[in-house]
C-alpha cells in the first residue's frame, strides 16, 4: 500500500527517475572516459608548440571526444554493463537553461582559445591571459557539469565535486607557472588522474557486485 | 467487502493496482525502454513472475515488446505504449484523489 501511495506522488516519480539514472550509471565508465579525455588533452597541450598548427588538434580531439562519447560507451556497455544490470534507455532531458548557458560559454572558450592563439599574433601577455582564461573556463565546465549531474541523479555530492573543480581552477589561474601552459597541464592531468581512478574503482566494485546474468540459465533454473 | 471497495473507488485500474505490475509500470514510466534483466534487477521479481505480469500488461496494450538480436542472441526490449502511459497517469490521479479523501 505504501508503494501505491508513493507512486501517486510527483516527487516520488522524480526520485525513481533519479534513482534509475544512478543505477544505470554505476559502472564508472563515464568517469573513466572523462578522466582519460582530460589526460589526453593535457598531453596534447604539453607536447605541442602553442604557435604551431599541431596545437589545433587539441580542440579537434576535444570535439571528437564529445561526438564519439555516446557510441563508444554504448559499445562497451553492451559487452560489460548490460549483461550485468540490464539495458535501459533513460529519458535524455537537457540540462536546465542556466546550466546550459554556462556549459556552452565555457566549452566555446576552451574550443576557441587554441584557434585564437594560432590566428591572432600577439605578445606573451596575451598567451598567458588565454591560459588563465582556459583554467577558469574548465573550472566553469566542471561546476556546470556537476549541476547537471545533481539534476539527473539527485545526488548532491556532485556539488562538492564541481565546487572543488572550480576552486582549483581559480587557484591555478592565480598561481604563476613557468612555462604558463604548465598550469592547465597540471590542472587537467591532476583531475584526469583523480577522475580515472574514481572511475576504475567504481568499475571494479561494479563488476564484483553484479555478476553476468544469462537469461537462458535463469529461465531454465526456474523451470 | 469487495463490493464496498469497488463502490468507493470505481476508477482504480485493477491491472496496475497489483503491486508487482505497479512496480513494472512505474519503472517503465520513468525510462524510454528497458530489457528483462533490468526489470528483474529493479523489481526483484523472478524471471517467471516478470514474464507472467508482462504478458498481462502486453495483452492490455500497456507495454510493447520488441525483439532484436545482439551477438546472435535474442534480446527483448520493453517500453510503455501511449495507452500504458495514459493508464499509469490516470491511475496516479485516481490514487491521489483517494488519498485526498482520507480524513486527517
Amino acid at each position: 500500500m505504501k508503494q501505491m501511495l508513493r507512486m501517486s506522488d510527483n516527487a516520488d516519480i522524480l526520485e525513481l527517475k533519479q534513482e534509475t539514472y544512478r543505477y544505470s550509471m554505476q559502472d564508472g565508465l563515464d568517469e573513466i572516459f572523462v578522466g582519460l579525455g582530460l589526460i589526453i588533452v593535457a598531453w596534447i597541450i604539453e607536447s605541442r608548440d602553442i604557435r604551431s598548427y599541431g596545437f589545433l588538434s587539441s580542440p579537434v580531439i576535444f570535439i571528437l571526444m564529445i561526438v564519439f562519447r555516446t557510441p563508444i560507451l554504448e559499445k562497451v556497455r553492451r559487452k560489460v554493463t548490460y549483461p550485468r544490470i540490464g539495458y535501459v534507455k533513460v529519458h535524455q532531458d537537457d540540462p536546465s537553461p542556466p546550466v546550459m548557458v554556462v556549459l556552452l560559454f565555457a566549452i566555446t572558450i576552451i574550443a576557441a582559445a587554441p584557434l585564437a592563439l594560432m590566428v591572432i599574433p600577439s605578445d606573451q601577455f596575451y598567451y598567458d591571459t588565454i591560459w588563465t582564461l582556459s583554467l577558469v573556463s574548465t573550472g566553469m565546465v566542471m561546476i556546470a557539469a556537476s549541476f547537471s549531474y545533481v539534476e539527473k541523479t539527485g545526488d548532491r555530492r556532485y556539488f562538492a565535486f564541481g565546487l572543488l573543480g572550480m576552486t582549483t581552477g581559480l587557484i591555478f589561474a592565480l598561481l604563476e607557472f613557468e612555462p604558463p601552459k604548465a598550469g592547465p597541464v597540471f590542472y587537467l592531468l591532476g583531475w584526469g588522474v583523480v577522475i580515472t581512478l574514481v572511475g576504475l574503482t567504481t568499475f571494479i566494485r561494479f563488476i564484483h557486485k553484479y555478476p553476468i546474468i544469462d537469461p537462458d540459465e535463469v529461465e531454465a533454473s526456474e523451470q | 467487502m469487495n463490493n464496498d471497495e469497488d463502490t468507493r473507488s470505481p476508477d482504480i485500474d485493477r491491472l496496475i493496482h497489483e503491486p508487482a505490475r505497479l512496480k513494472i509500470m512505474a519503472q517503465l514510466y520513468v525510462v524510454e525502454s528497458a530489457d528483462f534483466i533490468f526489470l528483474m534487477r529493479r523489481t526483484q521479481l523472478t524471471w517467471g513472475n516478470l514474464s507472467s505480469h508482462m504478458s498481462k500488461l502486453e495483452t492490455a496494450g500497456y507495454i510493447k515488446v520488441e525483439k532484436e538480436f545482439v551477438d546472435k542472441k535474442p534480446h527483448t526490449i520493453l517500453a510503455l505504449t501511449e495507452k500504458g502511459k495514459a493508464a499509469f497517469q490516470s491511475y496516479r490521479k485516481v490514487m491521489q484523489q483517494v488519498l485526498d479523501e482520507i480524513p486527517e
